[in-house]
């Protein structure tokens, strides 16, 4: 049996026309990056995954090695999250004062990480996070990145995303407190919140390997 | 609109079509379950009347539980009997497909309304009349009594602009029961948030366990858009919406309008309280606080200012009653079994044109607009036996053949035994002209028979309008929101 193809060698190959690397590219990684945007963008987190991959094969020479090439498709799908939500900002009044439309909850995320009150609040309460930390929360409990790998998406050094994730914590206790009342779901939050993150890793990837 | 992209079945069931007693003139909506059309009921001795038709999407059709919810809806919508709620007069199954019939309210739903105003507030003594309304509905059903003589619980979950109907006569419906739910029977464990993401209420976000408190914290952002053009909680993504309605963090109504009235924000407050408890206790009580604050303001809460209003928004469209002329040769008994579709053109090649080839459309549109049994062979026949083979996808692999043992579809309607007494100036001109201009595909489909062509190919012509947008003809009548595929 011959080894899988490393993910630099199919994004090379992709770069030269193999169909074939792109779909084994994007079959091992479509469910991660899409779980990025689905939180965030929730709208048009199915372009965006798209644009990441592209982009990935375009600057195919910018990748380098030792972050490992997760590091590298994060990194663009940030840089693509950080352009379009700026994008976003610029027009919010616009947005805000547009439209009434009935939004939907059919996401993939809602389609099934809402099984238990838990997880239901704590996606409600990391959607109330700051981008750059929500990032991290991300990549740290549901990616099992390291810290070095996360800086490296982030393009900052591993002791600031040890900070981060601390202040991430932190805050996502508050969210949880102020959406919840006294009772069962605050208090197993609460007690377990690093096991509820991790929960809702396979929950996630679950839901976009579902689509 | 998006619904193009749905396939075959995007235009819905054709012009004509019979789903038991009922003739469907048009499609208004499509959810992700279900489909809205307007539709024709005829009986005895002229007897007529317009009503919505609600009909399962057939991919659900063979889904019991499904089934089972849409059942219920019908069921707990058909025992409420309010002037503000859109009765549901009906249920039925046809050919396996289940479906029932309502109210059809001639008009608008209150996002429409609110977009056809660019999203400016409404008058606010429109805004109260349509939200005391809504309250007064929401009371009916959170008082209703089951068999036993107690009180179901029965929470809407759902209320939400798009299921705000407003008629162009004033009069205020609250519709869409498909999730509502005991509150006794509400499950918070399996796996969905039902409702919109921008219209619920904090426990119904966390997948709490919920009651009629829930429906009053939604009619509370009701209130909020209405009177302020905006969204009460408005976020780039569902989960953050999500989570800043589980705070009930909304921009307070004086930051969006400037001289927006303080005892209105209060009321809109005790609405969007987080805390169940300091809500209004009732619907009821919601309702007497509006209209108190009505008296004390001066705010006069009329129907007539409704409808003139609506009428300033959108003028006076057609009612779907003038499409009548058109089902000229459909038979008017009441009594009569359900037949397929007779081979008029559809109005779904219409739609698709540009989308498909004619081939391509023939096929989609083989489910309904098939076979027309002549009458006299179907009288007597069972509703589920008609067609029934028709109807279903494998139909489609069965064209040619049915296409041969039905060659003369067009013979079961006499012709024009009724031509239009109305004419229509304007009423869904994308679809009328799809009774012509796709006569072409449908014949094809259904009948093979150039000499013999439909009734409703022979109807004088009609003066037409230009082309209209999907959107713009959509705003006429639909109880859903552009947003929903159509």
């Amino acid at each position: 049996m011959s080894e899988p193809a490393s993910d630099y060698d199919l994004l090379v190959a992709w770069r030269q026309g193999d169909p074939g690397a792109a779909n084994a590219l994007t079959s091992r990684h479509y469910a991660s990056i899409r779980r990025f945007f689905d939180l965030k963008v929730t709208h048009l987190a199915e372009d965006l995954t798209q644009q990441t991959f592209l982009a990935a094969v375009e600057g195919v020479d910018r990748y380098r090695a030792e972050a490992g090439f997760r590091a590298y498709l994060f990194g663009i799908a940030r840089n693509q999250l950080l352009r379009t939500l700026r994008k976003q900002g610029r027009h919010e009044q616009a947005m805000r004062f547009a439209s009434a439309a009935a939004p939907s909850v059919a996401t993939p995320l809602s389609l099934v990480a809402a099984r238990r009150e838990e997880q239901q609040v704590l996606l409600m309460a990391l959607a109330q996070l700051p981008t750059d930390l929500q990032i991290v929360v991300e990549l740290y409990y549901w990616e099992g990145m390291s810290s070095a790998g996360i800086g490296a998406v982030l393009e900052t050094n591993p002791s600031t995303i040890t900070t981060r994730l601390a202040r991430a914590r932190q805050l996502v206790q508050q969210h949880v407190a102020e959406m919840t009342r006294p009772g069962r779901v605050r208090d197993s939050l609460l007690t377990d919140l690093e096991g509820w993150q991790r929960s809702l890793g396979p929950l996630t990837a679950q839901a976009n390997a579902r689509r | 609109m998006g619904s193009e992209a749905n396939g075959p079945s995007a235009g819905g069931l054709p012009f004509g079509t019979r789903m038991g007693r009922y003739t469907l003139l048009r499609r208004l909506a499509v959810g992700g379950m279900a489909e809205l059309y307007v539709a024709h009921q005829v009986g005895i001795e002229g007897f007529e009347k317009i009503v919505a038709l609600k009909r399962v999407l057939p991919h659900l059709g063979q889904d019991p539980q499904f089934v089972r919810m849409f059942l219920a809806e019908a069921r707990i919508a058909a025992a409420l009997d309010h002037p503000n709620i859109a009765h549901v007069t009906d249920i039925g199954e046809s050919d396996g497909e289940y479906f029932f019939a309502m109210e059809y309210v001639h008009g608008a739903n209150l996002l429409e309304v609110l977009r056809h105003g660019s999203n400016a507030p409404l008058p606010l003594g429109c805004a109260l009349t349509i939200v005391g309304g809504v309250a007064a509905a929401l009371h009916h059903a959170h008082e209703h009594l089951g068999a036993d003589g107690r009180p179901l619980g029965l929470v809407h979950r759902d209320v939400s602009p798009s299921n705000v109907m407003i008629a162009h006569s004033g009069a205020v419906k609250l519709t869409d029961f498909g999730i509502v739910r005991a509150a006794a029977r509400t499950s918070t464990t399996q796996g969905h948030t039902k409702g919109k993401a921008g219209y619920m209420s904090p426990e119904q976000c966390r997948g709490d366990r919920i009651d009629r408190r829930s429906d009053i914290f939604a009619l509370g952002i009701v209130l909020y858009e209405a009177t302020t053009g905006v969204r009460a909680f408005y976020a780039p993504n569902d989960y953050a919406i999500l989570g800043r309605i589980a705070k009930a963090d909304y921009i307070p109504p004086h930051e969006v309008v400037p001289d927006y009235p303080p005892a209105l924000a209060q009321i809109i407050a005790r609405a969007l309280s987080k805390d169940p408890d300091h809500r209004h206790p009732t619907a009821e009580a919601l309702q007497l606080e509006l209209e108190d604050f009505a008296h004390v303001h001066g705010v006069r809460l009329s129907g007539v200012d409704l409808a003139r209003h609506m009428k300033a928004a959108f003028g006076s469209p057609a009612h779907p009653h003038t499409d009548l002329g058109s089902l000229s040769a459909l038979p008017p008994e009441p009594s009569r079994p359900i037949v397929t579709a007779p081979a008029a053109p559809s109005r779904l090649p219409w739609m698709l044109a540009g989308f498909a080839s004619a081939t391509a459309l023939a096929v989609a549109v083989w489910p309904r607009s098939g076979p027309a049994i002549p009458r006299e062979d179907v009288a007597g026949a069972e509703v589920r036996g008609q067609a029934s083979d028709a109807s279903r996808p494998t139909a489609v692999a069965r064209e040619p053949q049915v296409v041969h043992e039905s060659p003369e579809p067009a013979s079961t309607v006499p012709p024009a035994a009724v031509e239009p007494s109305v004419d229509i100036p304007e009423a869904d001109s994308p679809d009328h002209r799809g009774e012509t201009g796709s006569s072409t595909a449908t014949t094809e489909t259904a009948t093979n028979d150039e000499s013999r062509p439909s009734p409703r190919t022979r109807r004088p012509s009609r003066r037409r309008k230009p082309a209209r947008t999907p959107d713009e003809d959509y705003d006429r009548n639909s109880l859903y929101p552009p947003g929903m595929k159509r």
